[in-house]
């Protein structure tokens, strides 16, 4: 099996791939582009021998590709070797493995960001791997154990059977209490960013967040939020965002995005949002919902709480301090943007939600691993006690610090190995050859217990 | 006797008031509830109109003020909108201890064992102050904190079998003696540079005793024995409670500050 790699390299830099059969010499340029607007069994009915070693990663491909304006981009290009190929050329394959380049159309305007759709992305996406999301989905609901029933009042086993006419079929009350199943599943995954390091994957989609919350990974609020927002567009249930911030959010925040999206990078950034959280309406009823995880409980909040919310924001529980979170509602279109910045613009995400951010590669109620650049003497030092001190007024066991030499005391088998993959993650990915340093984890046990949901009272009478 | 807890609220500094509060007669104060080391910045809060209610036992506030749920509407949740969801966890938490589901104790912040709930809150009030001087005002600061689940037997057998001969008290003493005298120097230390002795310092005392060879478990157990005798359980609770504050700095650290001792 040959692998042929194409990297977004006008865009965040990612990477995607696919297979090809060993006696694959070359593929035609736009015999490629035809397999790409196919969704994958399509395509294999129609004789490609092209698979993507994972389905659901290849969906965002095809968003790149064949939908480059709903990704905010101008039509991709392929370049090979640094000659541009067009749609009569070939990409020569005859190696084991070839890298090619998506550059963009430059005589060719960005397009309009208003007309962004992220939910006919999440929906085409569902048309492209619907078996497997829903093998997903199924994987981590549980039906057996949570009752869902249609209007007929037919227990339901499969998210397979909630798909077609969600609203109609199913009353308001078993909406509700899928779609807060739903937020439940989510909120439980993990906040981390080691799947996403050692992955590759900068950030995920909705529906690729799906695939890694089913093989026990999970991701920060941006993804988490991109995962209940796929499942509400499939499910045809109407939405909105909340933007959350230290600071304040001005009134005229969508227009800044707006300038900055259509400037292409141009325009000043707008403030820096940190925090993304979704809303849905059932009924006549909004419902604000945070599944972020990590030291964030779950909310799911309606009515006067959420106007509160909103007006007010809330205190969030960081690793060291606890911010006050100023929250804004915001249009599906902002919210749209945010994520498909987050998706294809941003090179080096993942890396910089790891460092620059310092949320580091996991965080829950009992432990937060981060991470940092360690080359040795009074840095390595410096760090070691910033952390140290940092854990001691707040009465925190001391943290431990994990490094290639140490590796081995770790008792816990899965998160050595864990370590030991994201220690060779970051290695590859920091590719300075003059970097002389390693990296060291910081393991700090946290044991300020479990804050508890924040479930709105009309809520809870609805779900039980 | 050091304070069960200390902690700090952001920005402002809290002093208990021993009784006196003059200067506070017309304003209404705080009633405060943290649960354990839960940061005060998260905590719930409850603002009691008249300074007449400090001469109100604890218990009667917290049932008839905090945590009475008729009185959820006096919560200020414009400017806090979790707090009707921390009074109805903190009224679970009440509830359950009353049913005997777990044992309650309650401290109040900076101050030296545990609160007697019957005794008239305004010997515990404390002032707040904020450094900007926006805030200035009295505090009921009180933690929840429950009494930890009996200790797992399996564990506290194994720990009795890995200390099967340890030595009589004199014995004992001399070699607690012996520790202190040989580890007391690393007490307080700083690691980047490294320095000895330096004032709010780290405590690096038991990991330097395991980097010497030394099982920092049983210099715990030896420290605890040597100042009188000690339930089995009482001494493990306290080996794991020492052992989870034991520093984990890298051997360079500890080279190095090795190295200072020996100049």
């Amino acid at each position: 099996m040959k692998i042929l790699s194409l990297k977004d390299v006008r865009g965040n830099g990612a990477a995607y791939e696919l297979c090809l059969p060993e006696g694959m010499e070359q593929w035609n340029i736009q015999s490629l582009r035809t397999y790409l607007d196919l969704p994958l069994t399509e395509a294999r009915s129609q004789g490609f021998m092209a698979e993507p070693p994972n389905r659901l990663r290849h969906e965002t491909l095809r968003r790149l590709v064949t939908h480059a304006s709903s990704a905010f981009h101008r039509p991709i290009e392929f370049v090979q070797n640094g000659v541009l190929l067009d749609n009569l050329d070939a990409i020569d394959t005859s190696n084991a493995h070839t890298e090619i380049w998506m550059e963009r159309t430059e005589t060719t305007s960005a397009g309009n960001p208003r007309t962004l759709p992220l939910a006919a992305s999440n929906r085409r996406a569902f048309l492209g791997c619907g078996a497997e999301l829903v093998r997903c989905v199924d994987a981590l609901f549980n039906f057996s154990g949570y009752a869902i029933h249609n209007r007929k009042g037919e227990r339901i086993e499969s998210f397979a059977e909630v798909v077609d006419d969600f609203v109609g079929s199913f009353d308001e009350t078993n909406q509700l209490r899928l779609l807060f199943r739903l937020a439940e599943v989510v909120h439980a995954q993990p906040f981390e960013n080691s799947s996403k390091i050692i992955a590759g994957v900068p950030f995920c989609s909705g529906w690729e967040m799906w695939g890694r919350m089913e093989q026990g990974g999970g991701g920060i609020c941006a993804e988490k939020t991109a995962a209940l927002k796929w499942v509400c567009d499939i499910l045809g249930v109407p939405t909105f965002y909340a933007a959350g911030s230290q600071y304040t959010i001005p009134d005229d925040f969508e227009v800044q995005l707006k300038r900055y999206i259509v400037s292409e990078g141009a325009a000043p950034q707008p403030i820096w949002i940190q925090h993304l959280l979704l809303g849905f309406r059932v009924g006549e009823s909004d419902y604000l919902v945070d599944v972020s995880n990590g030291n964030l409980p779950l909310l799911f909040i309606t009515g006067d709480d959420l106007q509160r919310y909103l007006k007010s924001g809330y205190r969030a529980r960081m690793v060291y301090n606890v911010e006050q979170m100023n929250l804004r509602r915001i249009s599906t279109w902002a919210g749209d943007a945010l994520l498909t910045l987050c998706e294809f613009h941003v090179p080096d995400l993942h890396f910089q939600y790891i460092f620059n951010q310092a949320l580091g590669l996991h965080i829950s109620s009992e432990v937060y691993i981060g991470a940092f650049f360690d080359y040795g003497g009074i840095h390595a030092a410096r760090y070691q006690g910033h952390y140290t001190a940092l854990a001691q007024p707040l009465r925190l066991p001391r943290p431990r610090f994990i490094r290639e030499s140490n590796m081995h005391s770790l008792p816990d088998e899965a998160l050595r190995n864990t370590l030991n993959k994201v220690l060779l993650a970051l290695r590859r990915h920091y590719e300075n050859p003059h970097y002389s340093g390693d990296f060291t984890f910081v393991v700090q046990p946290l044991n300020r217990g479990r804050i508890l949901p924040r479930i709105s009272r009309d809520v809870l009478k609805e779900v039980g | 006797m050091a304070p069960r807890y200390s902690k700090e609220m952001p920005g402002a500094e809290q002093v208990l008031c021993s009784g006196d509060v003059s200067g506070y007669a017309d304003e209404s104060w705080d009633l405060r509830i943290s649960v354990g080391d839960a940061p005060l910045a998260e905590a719930f809060f409850f603002s009691v109109e008249s300074l007449a209610d400090a001469n109100r036992s604890v218990r009667e506030l917290l049932e008839q003020f905090a945590l009475n749920p008729e009185r959820e509407a006096e919560l200020n949740v414009d400017e806090y909108p979790d707090l009707p969801f921390l009074q109805q966890e903190l009224i679970q938490y009440f509830e359950a201890a009353k049913r005997g589901q777990f044992k309650l104790q309650v401290f109040v912040n900076h101050a030296e064992g545990k609160l007697d709930l019957d005794s008239a809150a305004i010997t515990s009030l404390a002032r707040c102050t904020f450094r900007n001087k926006t805030w200035d005002y009295l505090v009921l600061d009180l933690i929840f904190e429950a009494v930890n689940a009996p200790v797992d037997a399996q564990a506290l057998s194994s720990f009795i079998a890995r200390h099967p001969t340890l030595g009589k008290p004199d014995a004992l003493r001399e070699e607690a003696a012996n520790l202190v005298t040989q580890y007391e120097k690393f007490a307080s230390v700083s690691v980047a540079p490294c320095a000895l002795g330096v004032p709010d310092g780290f405590d690096v005392r038991l990991q330097m005793m395991e980097f010497d060879g030394l099982d920092p478990e049983q210099c715990v157990l030896v420290g605890l024995l040597a100042e009188g005798a000690l339930e089995w359980a009482d001494a493990f609770e306290s080996v794991c409670e020492a052992l989870a504050f034991k520093t984990n700095f890298t051997s360079e650290i500890l080279n190095e500050l090795k190295g200072i001792e020996n100049t």
